[in-house]
């Protein structure tokens, strides 16, 4: 923190201006009583605050009802935005029931798959006999493996 | 127990959460100061609508990214800062011809047209400071931020929020000081 002097002094004066409350709080106690024995901050001070006071009479009106019903209805917007996207993909009536059904039926296939034994492949005795057959009509070589 | 006496901390955990009322509750919480922030960066009303309602449609979305090491709102008032400091790199520099407000209602016609005159002069000030000055003079002046918070939504150190500062008082003082005794009858 800077030590307080009537440097430091005139320098929060030409900064925050007249009014204390807006100096920095851990400077305000030191400040102000350095200000009351300163002929050179009564001074600053009469010519800050004539500057607040100009820029006091600029007043911005508060929000008109309109406004603020803009505002307090943007969750609702933004739900019956969302509502109004998912009608237009999917016209059925509630989503939740169908999008659960498919839910459920996917956990199911996955169950089922992960729990079933891999299953083994193998030919029946009359399937052996045509893919033999087949191969030798192509003039490839039984004992070959296929590429 | 009614949302509105919830933290800012309670009510974003809920927002990530999903829970609308709680976005309800923070928003009309925090809905003005970020318009007043964005009107000020921007100078255009519609504009600085279009900012906040962006920001809190990222709240909504991403609230589960706020970290408690910022406030609450000065989270938001970083979302809306970078904002709205895109959108002031997107567009051709504009110099406001109406003030932010229109004065109050309440007073007498040649009061009203004076503070209307002071607001739009103001206005125009602020709106040709350059862009970083005066983010620093509404982060630090309008919305009050603290020094650190305002330093940290623009990405710099506290000393580099100062000199901005600095400078962008000097220009508004250069600006407006001149036209004080014009304006409100103020020995300059």
């Amino acid at each position: 923190m800077t030590q307080m002097n009537e440097t430091r002094l005139l320098a929060i004066i030409e900064a925050y201006g007249a009014e204390p409350n807006r100096w920095p709080e851990e400077e305000r106690a030191a400040a102000l009583a350095l200000a009351e024995h300163s002929p050179a901050a009564h001074q600053a001070l009469a010519d800050a605050a004539t500057l607040d006071s100009l820029l006091g009479e600029s007043l911005v009106a508060p929000a008109d009802l309109s406004l603020v019903t803009r505002i307090t209805n943007l969750p609702e917007q933004r739900s019956s935005g969302l509502a109004a996207l998912t009608r237009l993909f999917w016209p059925f009536g509630a989503i939740w029931q169908p999008a659960m059904g498919l839910a459920a039926a996917a956990i199911i296939g996955i169950v089922v798959g992960a729990a079933a034994p891999p299953e083994e492949i193998t030919m029946s005795q009359g399937q052996s006999e045509t893919y033999a057959m087949v191969i030798t009509a192509a003039g490839g070589d039984i004992e070959e493996p296929l590429q | 127990m009614s949302l509105t006496s919830l933290q800012d901390a309670e009510l974003i955990s809920r927002v990530a959460d999903g829970d609308p009322v709680a976005f309800q509750a923070l928003s009309e919480r925090h809905i003005n100061p970020l318009l007043a922030l964005s009107a000020r960066l921007l100078g255009d009303r519609s504009e600085a609508e279009d900012m906040v309602q962006e920001c809190f449609l990222r709240v909504w979305r991403h609230a589960g990214r706020w970290k408690p090491t910022a406030a609450v709102g000065t989270w938001m008032h970083r979302i809306t800062y970078n904002l709205c400091i895109d959108r002031i790199r997107a567009r051709k520099p504009t110099v406001p011809i109406e003030p932010l407000d229109p004065p109050s209602q309440d007073k007498p016609a040649d009061q009203r047209i004076q503070d209307q005159d002071i607001a739009r002069r103001v206005g125009i000030a602020l709106a040709t400071l350059p862009d970083r000055q005066r983010s620093a003079i509404v982060l630090v002046h309008y919305q009050e931020l603290p020094a650190r918070d305002a330093a940290n939504t623009m990405e710099i150190s506290v000393e580099a929020l100062e000199s901005l500062l600095s400078r962008g008082r000097r220009g508004l003082r250069a600006a407006l000081l001149e036209e004080a005794t014009d304006l409100i009858g103020v020995n300059a």
